[in-house]
């Protein structure tokens, strides 16, 4: 796995960065790890195969975790799904779509222990 | 042949059209696409940015196609992308007994041995039965939105070029469609943008809209959910922003279903109110 030489390929292509996310000589150096289209050009044009994916995720990991993530850890902590799932099978059945079983809950939780949703 | 559907979080809630015309297609195709009972979320971006225990519920789908002895075809990019990258942690052998470890305990194990791919994978490997399939050449001009983590990284995707991939194009010309060259073509949505900011993700819907219509598009073709999430679930505060950035949004197994001479509402065409012209 290569190291960062700050050589700014990866912000050329970021879509974030071109929309004004404050972002230094490279994707890593970015203030906020979240605002991220996650369309991983930054890994694509590394000249030094550095894991971006991964460092984003760490630098992710220690900072603060936005209101939207929040909200869809809880959905997915409580349902098994990022977001609100209440009502779906109904919809289905009016569009002649087969109801699909969900998860069991109590699955989630033995598959997700630690997870915090912020 | 089979396949079990993934529809992934997006578009079982929000986009029953997509699926119907997948379904449609897929079956033209002779492809049975099953039901995919008990999945749960692939973990998206949000597990893994606060857990390593993502793979576990990643896994999880990995395991349930696995005992069902069927490959994955998905809907989504981020879906197909993260299914793929549990694929790959599970080559490693002390990851795999960690994982199967926590799989045990729901009664599941994982070899890793189930095939994942986007339907646009499945659809440009039986390129000449969609050929075949095309009964009625559509007189319309689109613009592509090429999902793209099931180009990116190119080493996960394993398919197409990660920059101008080539397969949606490939599949969309042979409908009769003219599919238009737009300047913003090979960028990301932004969607996801939408997750930290409104404005980011809105602005680049407009710009992108509006490029492809400038490029005299009649509609934009999207082959993932959160692409439709930004374009047609937020047409309207996109137009507030830039009101000529108008165009329907069409999932690809719709245009592909209309070459086909399936109708319109056997389509899902309809639940959105979706009118080409």
């Amino acid at each position: 796995m290569g190291e960062c030489t700050r050589c700014g390929a990866c912000v050329r292509v970021c879509i974030a960065a071109r929309r004004g996310t404050p972002t230094g000589a490279s994707v890593l150096e970015r203030e906020d790890p979240f605002t991220c289209a996650g369309c991983w050009k930054c890994v694509e044009a590394c000249p030094e195969g550095v894991d971006i994916y991964a460092l984003m995720l760490e630098a992710r990991r220690r900072g603060r975790l936005p209101e939207s993530f929040s909200f869809a850890l809880r959905n997915i902590l409580d349902t098994g799904y990022s977001m609100p799932v209440r009502g779906v099978n109904a919809i289905r059945e009016m569009y002649g779509l087969p109801p699909i079983r969900r998860v069991k809950p109590e699955v989630v939780r033995k598959l997700l222990r630690d997870v915090k949703p912020g | 042949m089979e396949c079990l559907l993934y529809l992934g979080c997006m578009v079982y809630n929000r986009f029953p059209d997509y699926e119907i015309a997948a379904r449609a297609v897929l079956a033209r195709l002779g492809i049975e696409a099953r039901d995919f009972h008990d999945f749960a979320c692939c973990s998206s971006t949000f597990l893994p940015s606060v857990s390593d225990e993502w793979l576990y519920l990643a896994s999880y789908n990995l395991a349930l196609a696995e005992r069902r002895g069927m490959d994955i075809v998905s809907l989504c990019g981020t879906c197909t992308g993260m299914l793929r990258r549990a694929l790959r942690e599970l080559r490693d052998g002390e990851v795999r007994d960690r994982v199967n470890s926590r799989l045990a305990e729901v009664g599941l194990e994982v070899a890793g041995s189930a095939g994942v791919a986007h339907l646009i994978e499945v659809l440009i490997q039986h390129r000449e039965k969609v050929e075949r399939e095309v009964s009625t050449p559509l007189k319309l001009r689109v613009a592509l939105q090429h999902p793209c983590n099931v180009f990116r990284p190119a080493e996960l995707a394993g398919f197409d070029d990660p920059w101008r991939p080539r397969a949606m194009r490939e599949l969309a010309e042979l409908t009769g469609a003219e599919v238009v060259d737009y300047p913003l073509e090979y960028e990301c949505c932004g969607s996801t943008l939408l997750l930290t900011s409104e404005e980011m993700g809105i602005s680049s819907g407009a710009d992108k809209l509006l490029s492809a219509r400038e490029a005299g598009a009649q509609a934009m073709v999207v082959s993932c959910g959160n692409c439709a999430y930004l374009f047609d679930r937020h047409l309207q505060e996109i137009r507030a922003r830039r009101a000529e950035a108008e165009l329907p949004t069409l999932f690809l197994p719709q245009l592909l279903g209309l070459s086909f001479g399936i109708s319109a509402r056997e389509l899902g065409l309809d639940i959105r109110g979706v009118e080409l012209g």
